[in-house]
């Protein structure tokens, strides 16, 4: 399989060649509302934060007066050590000044399949694996009041921070409990737009850093669609990888064009809903790598943006 | 007239055996039972059984029979009733492939009027063929009476009635590769470009929306291509659109036009042209894009010109 850049921009010239119309490369027209950063950080000083991008250079960060640091809630500048990974969001006003910090913000989504006191393995789906993660005892509440059946077959979803190579999953992902399936409703067939138009929930997803994209849960499970052949739960229009959607913020009013890079294959089973600004019309649509979801206004801490989606123009 | 109604519960039940045992025999169906039982040789031994209890309903009287058949109903009643209410969206695959749509409460109310009609026929004594060949006009009307009771019990038959007033829209459609060949390999594009084609096997077969399209190698004039079929899923072979490009690896172009459209089939109002009149395949131009996939060297295909059947 080629990278998926690769992919997506040879896609788009043979479907060109088919189809008379020029190809596009959007991504290329920096429409990026903001350019988040992720890196590990070399230094840090009350104004200017280091760190060690992904292709090995480094960047320089002036603070933002109000710049706000996270790492298990809100924290001091003392959470910026050396090592740890960081992801930043510039200011809203332009330039590279961090307004907002997470320091070592993990995220864990998926059915358990194994429980061991407070640590659970977790099957976060064919494409990332099984991943493990530590529920502390304090924390250990806060997570049932949205996951109250902690135990294997049920779907876990929790943010917490990084600690080596251990994840403290701290606090659930999502502020509404997941309905029972008969209360999910279905598109309506008579609205022509809606088909393509999916209004719902924007979560994020780790993925390595920098990269901007989205993993769609109705990937084509046929031929190299990369879908993963579990088939969403609600229905979705089909997509393969290198498609393109247009994402847009509802709370923040943001958008941007976003690559198709992986397949969302649990996404579509997690029926909760997005509390962040109203609730969202129907659950889980598409997930964002980090980069992409604070760009589009995000708050990773948060872990869901209210959004809709169009996927008319592939 | 009891024991008349009584009666033609024999042959309307081995009906319904019959047809269930069909349905799950079909290719298409033995994909549609639920999740636990989704294994080929399950799925046909259980049309094995129902044929067997069917027939056995038509041609013999015993006791043991009819119980048999109260039995069976029964558990398809708890097993479509479970389905339900797990709410896990399952088909009960009762038909095979007709009964793809999720498990509804409809299906546990059928199951249960079924089981009743078993109950209420395991005493009789005439065997299904019996009382078919002494069958009057009264009979003939309760059996109709039966099977339209049937018929209006049946999720499959609210799913097709739904089904033929609201399409689903061909973005939703699971459509099968097999499917896509078939819309693919009579189409007028398909002969088009067939002998230009080195491999018989697509490099890259992806979906978008309403379209699925396959890239097959190909050579034109000694030089190794990329012929792409955009292959509409709810279309047949008349609406399948080509095109050709040069292989991104193709490292020896020495002229400077861009990729070229060679076939522009049928499409919407526009005239098309049948195969007589078909050109013979043109020269493809170098595609600039293939070696350089950014803004700059996506303009090729903006100098398509001429061509009918656009998107």
């Amino acid at each position: 399989m080629l990278p998926s850049r690769d992919l997506m921009h040879r896609r788009r010239r043979l479907r060109a060649v088919v189809s008379g119309d020029p190809p596009r490369y959007p991504e290329e027209e920096d429409l990026w509302p903001r350019r988040a950063l992720e890196g590990v950080i070399v230094d840090a000083s009350p104004h200017v934060l280091t760190l060690a991008l992904a292709d090995g250079s480094e960047v320089r960060l002036p603070m933002s007066a109000t710049v706000s640091i996270w790492y298990d809630g809100r924290a001091e500048l003392a959470a910026l050590r050396p090592g740890r990974h960081a992801v930043v969001r510039p200011a809203a006003s332009g330039g590279l000044a961090a307004e907002q910090i997470w320091v070592d913000i993990a995220r864990v989504t998926g059915v358990i399949t194994k429980r061991t006191g407070d640590v659970f393995e977790v099957d976060a789906g064919p494409h990332r694996g099984r991943l493990t993660v530590t529920v502390p005892a304090q924390a250990m509440r806060r997570v049932q009041v949205r996951h109250p059946r902690l135990e294997p077959g049920s779907l876990l979803d929790v943010i917490g921070v990084r600690r080596g190579h251990e994840i403290l999953g701290l606090r659930p992902a999502h502020t509404s409990p997941q309905p029972a399936p008969h209360a999910i409703e279905p598109a309506s067939r008579r609205e022509a737009e809606s088909v393509r138009i999916l209004r719902g929930t924007a979560t994020w997803f780790d993925h390595p850093d920098g990269v901007r994209g989205a993993a769609y849960p109705a990937l084509d499970p046929y031929g190299d669609g990369g879908g993963c052949g579990t088939g969403p739960v609600t229905r979705l229009p089909y997509l393969s990888l290198g498609s393109e959607v247009r994402v847009r913020n509802e709370c923040t009013g943001q958008e941007a064009p976003v690559p198709v890079i992986e397949c969302g294959c649990l996404a579509a089973r997690f029926c909760d809903r997005c509390v962040r600004c109203g609730t969202s019309p129907r659950g889980r649509v598409v997930e964002l790598s980090r980069s992409a979801f604070v760009d589009l206004g995000g708050d990773l801490d948060a872990g869901c943006f209210n959004v809709t989606v169009r996927v008319d123009r592939p | 007239m009891t024991e008349l109604f009584r009666e033609v519960q024999i042959p309307f039940l081995a009906a319904v055996l019959l047809a269930a045992a069909a349905g799950k025999a079909l290719p298409r169906g033995r994909a549609q039972v639920p999740a636990r039982y989704r294994d080929g040789a399950v799925t046909l031994a259980l049309a094995a059984g129902e044929a067997l209890l069917g027939v056995l309903l038509l041609t013999t009287s015993m006791f043991a029979v009819r119980l048999a058949s109260v039995v069976f109903f029964a558990t398809a009643t708890s097993v479509v009733a479970d389905l339900v209410h797990s709410g896990s969206g399952q088909a009960c695959g009762c038909f095979g492939r007709f009964s793809a749509g999720p498990a509804r409460r409809l299906g546990v109310v059928r199951a249960g009027v079924l089981t009743g009609a078993a109950i209420l026929a395991a005493g009789v004594h005439e065997t299904g063929a019996q009382i078919l060949a002494s069958a009057d006009g009264r009979s003939a009307a309760l059996l109709a009476a039966d099977c339209l009771a049937f018929l209006a019990l049946s999720p499959e038959v609210a799913a097709a009635v739904e089904r033929r007033l609201h399409p689903v829209p061909c973005e939703l459609r699971d459509v099968p590769l097999d499917a896509t060949y078939a819309a693919l390999r009579p189409s007028a594009a398909w002969r088009e470009h067939a002998a230009s084609l080195t491999s018989a096997e697509p490099t890259d077969v992806w979906r978008e929306l309403c379209h699925r399209y396959l890239v097959y190698p190909g050579e034109v004039d000694g030089r190794p291509v990329e012929v792409v079929f955009a292959v509409p899923v709810d279309g047949g072979p008349a609406a399948v659109r080509a095109g050709v490009a040069w292989s991104s690896g193709w490292e020896h172009q020495d002229d400077d036009s861009g990729p070229q459209r060679v076939h522009s089939p049928v499409c919407g109002r526009r005239r098309t042209r049948g195969p007589a009149e078909t050109s013979p395949p043109r020269r493809p131009r170098r595609d600039r894009s293939a070696e350089t996939p950014h803004p700059g060297g996506a303009t090729g295909t903006s100098r398509v010109g001429g061509l009918a059947g656009r998107r």
